[in-house]
């Protein structure tokens, strides 16, 4: 792999929080990118010169918006290698989840469903939850430190009550475990389950191809992946679509509303009730052009030795522990022997205005197979430098020296 | 400033607590834990006639919630139940930011500028509403 410090250098002077912030080494790209000038121009220009709402006016100004809107659903179906109509747009991964489960389990017949345990509560909790309400067996699937087995899988698989859902992440957001996602859906189809993948870690870091994953139904959120806030995506299969009830009803999604019927818009529109974030939309299209631009594999390579690098490093300190796999990719989760991770985010914070994420990271379940309480993660993207990683190690042994 | 949060008492209850440990013939035990965090504190009491006679913690959390637990500790041991419960009342008006009287807290008062680090508040209040509970629990009986 080809160092390409530089050219993510020059790439760094687009994101202008790090101009009001010289000093800031940002390392919770995990929980939030930071957001390039063209992503926050699309936002502010759309505002400024767009602004209607979308598939319901005839006016020239409500026809370009709705262009706006249409366009970013494209880019976006073009991004991960689903056709227009195949991307619902939501308000993020959360939400992509909450509305297949319920749209899944409301009105389909499924008798279980497997999750993995190491899974972020977003993709945990909805199955659990809806599976309980409607008597489905819910399968909490065991993980060995923070990674699958593949036998094991085999196993829950053969003796899950038919037809069954398996949802399961492509990267997870504690370890940065990169999962076999390809095998484990063809598992899953062999046996006539369908097979949900949690995007949100996944899509930001490696070239994507839904076909080629074997998925079913994808959800991400843009704020991950240098976009806005409060939007995302569910894609999927059209001939799966094609059988979900919606769960949420309103405007936009209506086809013909009778007194005692209604009858609904076709794909992707009867998964949209409501005046979509038309902005939000727009700003992940700009997202994408970004990253498209500046290349997935450049993006992924970078990221890829830059968290060798990290984990390298990190392991050299003394009293800290790495959890996970060696294959981590662009996620570090660490402990420190003494030091409670509150404590270290926070002196990290205030030394060097170093931001890392302390906690549980949304993923208790995984946190007692650790058998910890808490774990400071590192999560880095394509802004990130060897430089980052050299002053996290410098403000971990100031740490370490205010706490001796 | 960084001191206002990790102060040298502060400090010094983290690092060496003499309050660290169970009480083998407790009369009285209570958890405290802050799910969000993953800290899990347990408090054995000895409690007799009225009279916090001894107390010690035990468990894992970060130095303010380890601390604010020491703290708590050698605040209300030798307190009857009443003068705790009127203390933990002024503790408890100090972390909301609200007018309190610093006579009867003790150290505790090494928190007093905790308000300016609010994601932070809830480490210090954790032991502090164990101890509501339990005293909740005897004057209820």
């Amino acid at each position: 792999m080809k160092e390409l410090g530089n050219y993510f250098k020059e790439k760094k002077k687009d994101f202008p929080v790090f101009k009001k912030h010289p000093d800031l080494v940002y390392l919770d790209s995990a929980a939030t990118t930071q957001k390039p000038v063209p992503v926050i121009d699309a936002i502010s220009n759309f505002y400024r010169e767009s602004n209607a709402n979308v598939h319901r006016s005839v006016y020239k100004l409500a026809e370009t918006a709705t262009a706006g809107y249409e366009n970013a659903r494209s880019k976006t179906a073009a991004f991960i290698g689903v056709a227009p109509e195949e991307v619902v747009f939501t308000r993020g991964t959360t939400e992509s989840i909450n509305a297949l489960a319920y749209s899944l389990l409301l009105f389909e017949n499924y008798k279980s469903i497997i999750v993995p345990i190491f899974e972020h509560h977003s993709n945990f909790v909805p199955w659990q939850q809806l599976a309980k309400k409607q008597n489905i067996d819910f399968l909490p699937l065991p993980v060995t430190n923070g990674c699958l087995d593949l036998n094991t899988i085999e196993e829950f698989i053969i003796r899950t009550k038919k037809p069954f859902i398996f949802s399961m992440t492509g990267i997870t957001n504690t370890t940065g475990y990169r999962t076999p996602f390809e095998d484990v859906s063809k598992m899953v189809h062999n046996a006539g389950g369908i097979f949900i993948l949690d995007g949100a870690q996944l899509i930001p870091h490696e070239p994507f191809d839904f076909k080629a994953s074997g998925a079913d139904f994808v959800a991400f959120s843009a704020h991950k992946l240098l976009g806005p806030m409060g939007i995302g995506v569910l894609a999927g299969k059209r001939k799966l679509f094609d059988c979900l009830q919606p769960f949420m009803y309103g405007g936009e999604m209506i086809e013909k509303v009778m007194e005692t019927d209604t009858s609904f818009a076709p794909l992707p529109y009867f998964m949209e009730a409501g005046t979509p974030d038309v902005a939000g939309a727009i700003g992940l299209g700009a997202a994408i052009d970004y990253i498209m631009e500046t290349g997935m594999e450049k993006i992924n390579n970078h990221i890829s030795l830059l968290t060798e690098y990290a984990s390298e490093k990190l392991k050299a300190v003394s009293g800290i522990r790495l959890f996970g796999p060696e294959n981590r990719h662009g996620i570090i989760g660490f402990v420190h022997e003494s030091i409670h991770s509150h404590d270290m985010a926070e002196l990290l914070s205030r030394f060097k205005n170093i931001a890392i994420r302390s906690g549980h990271h949304c993923a208790q379940l995984q946190m007692k197979e650790f058998g910890i309480g808490s774990m400071s993660r590192v999560s880095l993207y394509m802004y990130n430098t060897k430089d980052d990683i050299d002053k996290l190690i410098e403000g971990i042994d100031e740490v370490k020296r205010w706490f001796k | 400033m960084i001191e206002d949060l990790y102060s040298e008492v502060v400090m010094f209850h983290y690092k060496n607590s003499p309050y660290k440990g169970a009480l083998k013939d407790s009369t009285d035990q209570s958890d405290g834990v802050n799910p969000s965090c993953g800290d899990e504190i347990h408090f054995t009491f000895i409690i007799d006639n009225g009279l916090i006679k001894d107390l010690k913690f035990d468990g894992h959390g970060c130095a303010i919630s380890i601390a604010s637990a020491s703290i708590m500790a050698e605040t209300i041991i030798g307190k009857t139940l009443e003068e705790a419960e009127k203390t933990l009342k002024e503790v408890l008006k100090m972390f909301r930011g609200e007018d309190f009287n610093p006579q009867s807290i003790g150290d505790t008062i090494a928190f007093e500028n905790l308000k300016q680090f609010p994601m932070r508040i809830k480490c210090a209040t954790l032991s502090w509403h164990t101890l509501e509970t339990t005293l909740n629990k005897k004057t209820g009986d």
